[in-house]
Formats: C-alpha cells, structure tokens, sequence
C-alpha cells in the first residue's frame, strides 16, 4: 500500500491542533502548568540541597580540605577550573590555659581578611573581631568563653604537646556556631604566629555552587605530594551527606506523588481529546485510511500538542525559577533559625539541573503517549461503521 | 458489477436483538444509479456498510466488481476503500478542522496525487458544485447543501469505481437535496462510476436507472 508518512499527518495533527484552537488550549494550560510546578519543584529541591551544603560548608570549612602541605606549594597552585578560593589554614593541636583551667584544643591559624571574605564564619561572630594579623589575639567559641570565665581583652596561653610553641594571646572575639566541632575543640589566631617551627599548612577549598569535589579531588591527587591528604566534605560531614540524600528522596516522593496525579490529569485529558474526534477517525478509516497511518496521526497530534504545551511549561518553569532567585529566594528561616544545617542563613535559591528540565516534559510525553494507547487500539480493532456509531 | 449475496447482520443492543438484514440478495450493474429505498430502520445505511466494507455481514458474500469486500483482510480492505470507493455520508462528515480544499484533496493526497495535478482536481472539482469561492473556507462555514456538495466532491475526487452515499439528502431542503444528487449523478457519470444511494425521497425516483426497496431488512421489490 501507498502509505502517506509521518510527515503528511504530522500536518494534518497540526492544523487540527491549531484550528481546534479552544480544545488545545485548554489541554496545553493543564500541561503547561504541570510541566512548570514539576520544573520549579525539582529546583526547589536542588535549592534546598545548595542551601544545607552553603550553610555548612561555606560557613568554615570548604568543599574540600588538603592537610599536611609543604610551604613550597602555595594556595594560588591548587586554584583550578570550579574552584573560587583558597584559604591557607595551620592547625597546632595543644592546650589553652587560662584563669586556673586548661583544656586540650587545637589553635587554628587564619588570615582573617581572606576568611572574612570567602567564608560566612564572620556572621558567627557575637562579639568582638577577628584577630588581626602581626597581633597576638585569639577568637573563642561562647562555650570555651565561658568555661574559662573570659570576656574581650582577657589573657590565655598556648602550648604545643611538645613544647616548641607557647603564645600569650588576648581575646578579641567570641563566636557561636552552633556546630560541636567548631564550639568546642578549635580557637583561632592569626595566621603568622603560627608561622614557624615547620608547622604544615592546611588548604580550605571552596568551590563554586553545583562543582561536585570528585573532580577536584582527583586533579589534586595527580598533581600534590602523596604526603597531602585530601578530604572532601562528605568524607568530613558524613551526617549531612546522609541528610542531604534523605532530602533528595524525600523530594523524590513527593515529586513522584505530584507527577502521578499530574500523569493521570494528562492522560485523561488526552484520552477525551481523541474521543472527542472519535468520529472523524471513522470518517478517514472509511475513505480507507489504513492502522498504521492511523496510529500515525493520534502520535503526531499527542507529539506535537506535547512539543507546544511542554515548551511553554518549560519558559513558564524556568521564568518562575529565575525571578524568584533573583528576587532573593525563599527565606525559611523562621523554621530553621535553630538547625545547624542552615546555620547562616534560612534562604533558599531554587537552582535549574539538567535533570529538572528535561524530566518533566519526558513525564509528560511518557504518560501522554500511554493515554494515546487505548483510544489507538479502540480505533485499529474497529470497524469504520462501529466507530461512527460510537458518537 | 457489485453482486450481494444472501448477506445477513444482526445487532445485539439494550434493545434486544435486531436483524438488520435478512438473507438480502441483490445485484447493481457497473455504471449504473441505484437507489435503496425503505423507511428508517428497514437496514438501508447497513446494506450499504456492507457492501463498501464498513460493516462486516454476519454471512453472505460481497463482490465489488470481482473483490470479495467481506473476505479482505485489514490491509486489504483499506486498499479497496481507498482506491476503489468513495462514500457520502448523511451529514457530510467533513472533517472540521479542513479547509473545503483540503477535504476534497485528502482522498487524492491518499491515492498519491500531488502537486499541480492534485490542485488543478481540486479546482475542478469546486469549481464543478458550484463553490469555486469557497477553496478556503472551513466546514463550519458551510449551509447543509453546501456541505453535502462538497462532501460528494471529496467522495469522487480521486475517481472511484464505487460511490456509496447514505441518505445525502436526508437534512436538505428539496431543492438543495435534488441539487446534491444532480451532481453525484454528473460527477458519477463522468469517470463512469456506480452509484449506489440510500434514500427515502421518491421524488429522487427519475434520476435513477435502478430502485431496490428494503423492509425490514429484507429486500422486497427491485425496478426502475
């Protein structure tokens, strides 16, 4: 048989669904608007996963954290493609004393203008400043304040386990994190006091948002002494790598749950967009129209219909993503003022994934091109005249 | 020569059980105008399903100009309709969201003739029931007449051998309803096509070469 192609009825399906003008749109609003909330949800989701790592990480400790450098190796050698900074820490583990106590500890050496710049630890800072460089100042977490009864401008000595090191230094500021490891174990002086006795230096790395550390982690690998240890984040943090993943399957669940309803709207609607025309796939089968061409056009027309609404949820999606980033997020911080995980700021950026935009128009054409199935069939196994006697 | 024999269909609705035909045998002549005739319900429009492979009998056999319609497998049977058939249906059945043109080129574009051929057929075919104007113009544009005028323009446009048409009159005044079957028996007699038309107008009775009457699903009477 001299079958038409897909391109013939590929016309025919557009002109019905253009000149069928009121039934089209109506069907296109309901996908658009599914295809839109499931792109904006998925972004909401990766928002909610940037903002649990940037409260976190970017508050103190960085995406990835090299140990044991030699000085020869400088912060500007391990700047690559995705990373935005580098900051040269030196950590001395030994004992504060002060007021008749003591307690075990490390001191941590920073440059405060680096950190002030790069990191949100600033914001952490309750009272007082950081401590500035060529000074003999110390930075204390709240509790270690208070365990020690020490105010700003109070006296505390340091002591390396072995002796090299001891430093008087005052306190300058107090900070509260609300993080155990950084409350209770860790102080912090300027960088250049720590400068001598062969101490190596530590490299914060911070990456720029959506750079997963992998690839950074193994261009170190091939590139730093096999003295470096290298840690990323989750190797650091495995409880928020774990919360993260529940995050994600959590909004998994409740994406899957709007899909399906969204899904089952679709094909419905679908299913009475065909059967509305029913008779007029009687009238083509008449004029001996065959199966296949048949099955053909309901394709085209389910394609098409999907190709115009989904590009339009899909504009709708990502307009909606972008201004309400650009308009400065979604502030929760009302629900998260006491979880550590959004320690500095409540706000949450949706953030587009090449996943989010191409998945739902996929769910959409999956489960149009299923609810095209039945009435296909009812249309093949048919004859012409039970198909005009249907309607 | 379109030769029905001893064919029989019965439905099965809420209704019960309904023999729309019963043991109908008939024979048409190629060329030829024939008229069904028989009040509603007397299996007119099931006679004529039958015979171009809308409906399936239940026994009985269809041969349309030496093709058993009732034995075709799928592919078969769409090739026949296709090529060999056109149908008018009570209610034009254009497709709504074609132009006229458009409607009247489907069969063509389906039989494969394109291009310059297929416009100039089109022309013709429009300028010959008297709507040249109208090439442009969507189905629900149309009055009844108009419909039913091109509606028999897309059944004969690619020049089928058969042209069935079911009650096209049935929704016409008078004059509209002897102008439609003016032109099916003008454009028929052109390609020398055999028409077959159900009906229940008499007035239609001189314009055609053979008159076959259905009661109850049986035939009871064959003239001119």
């Amino acid at each position: 048989m001299n079958e038409s192609g897909i391109g013939f009825w590929a016309r025919i399906a557009f002109l019905f669904l253009v000149r069928s003008g009121r039934a089209t749109a109506a069907l296109s609003v309901m996908v658009v608007t599914a295809v839109a909330a499931l792109i904006f949800l998925s972004a909401l989701s990766v928002g909610v996963e940037d903002a649990m790592l940037r409260n976190t990480v970017g508050l103190f400790s960085g995406h990835v954290t090299v140990h044991h450098l030699p000085e020869e190796i400088l912060p500007d050698d391990l700047q690559s493609k995705g990373v935005q900074a580098v900051l040269k820490r030196r950590y001395l583990p030994g004992v504060l004393s002060g007021g008749g106590l003591s307690q075990p500890l490390t001191l941590c050496g920073i440059d405060s203008d680096r950190e002030s710049a790069i990191t949100a630890f600033q914001k952490k800072i309750i009272e007082g400043r950081y401590p500035l460089a060529g000074r003999a100042e110390i930075l204390v977490s709240r509790d270690l304040a208070r365990s020690f009864g020490m105010r700003i401008g109070g006296r505390l000595r340091f002591a390396d386990r072995l002796g090299k090191t001891a430093l008087n230094l005052t306190v300058v500021g107090i900070y509260q994190t609300g993080l155990e490891f950084l409350d209770r174990g860790i102080v912090f002086c300027p960088l250049d006091r720590l400068s001598s006795g062969g101490i190596p230096w530590t490299a914060a790395v911070f990456l720029n948002a959506g750079i997963s550390p992998d690839p950074i982690l193994r261009h170190y690998r091939q590139q730093l002494p096999e003295t470096a240890r290298l840690e990323s984040w989750e190797d650091q943090m495995p409880d928020l790598r774990q919360l993260i993943d529940l995050e994600a399957v959590s909004m998994v669940v409740v994406i899957l749950l709007v899909f399906g309803v969204v899904a089952i709207g679709i094909a419905c609607s679908f299913v009475i967009f065909i059967i509305r025309n029913m008779r007029e796939y009687g009238v083509l089968k008449a004029m001996g129209v065959s199966t296949a061409e048949m099955v053909k056009l309901i394709v085209a027309k389910v394609i098409l219909m999907n190709l115009l609404a989904c590009g339009a949820g899909l504009l709708t999606g990502v307009l909606a993503v972008v201004v309400v980033a650009r308009a400065g997020g979604i502030d929760i911080s009302a629900f998260t003022s006491h979880n550590r995980y959004f320690a500095v700021s409540g706000v949450i950026y949706p953030r587009l994934t090449a996943f989010s935009l191409w998945a739902p128009p996929a769910v959409s054409l999956v489960f149009s091109m299923l609810a095209a199935v039945w009435p296909a069939v009812l249309v093949a196994r048919r004859r012409a005249a039970d198909i005009l006697r249907m309607i | 020569m379109i030769s029905v024999s001893d064919i029989t269909k019965t439905f099965r609705s809420g209704r019960g059980r309904v023999d729309a035909l019963e043991n109908v045998s008939l024979e048409v002549p190629a060329g030829g105008f024939t008229a069904v005739m028989g009040k509603s319900g007397s299996g007119k429009s099931t006679l004529l399903n039958c015979i171009g492979g809308l409906e399936v009998p239940d026994q009985g056999e269809i041969r349309c100009f030496d093709t058993p319609v009732n034995r075709l497998g799928t592919r078969q049977l769409s090739l026949f309709q296709r090529h060999m058939l056109g149908y008018v249906f009570q209610r034009g059945n254009l497709l709504s969201y074609l132009t006229v043109a458009e409607n009247i080129g489907l069969p063509l574009t389906l039989n494969g003739v394109a291009g310059v051929k297929r416009a100039q057929r089109i022309q013709d075919l429009l300028a010959g029931i008297g709507l040249a104007d109208a090439a442009k113009a969507m189905p629900h544009e149309l009055s009844g007449g108009e419909t039913q005028r091109v509606s028999v323009a897309r059944a004969v446009a690619h020049r089928p051998r058969l042209l069935l048409a079911d009650e096209p009159t049935a929704n016409l005044d008078t004059a509209s309803g002897r102008q439609v079957v003016a032109i099916m028996h003008r454009l028929g007699v052109e390609d020398n096509c055999t028409i077959i038309m159900a009906t229940h107008d008499r007035d239609i009775i001189h314009a055609v070469d053979q008159v076959i009457y259905l009661k109850d699903g049986k035939t009871v009477r064959e003239g001119v």
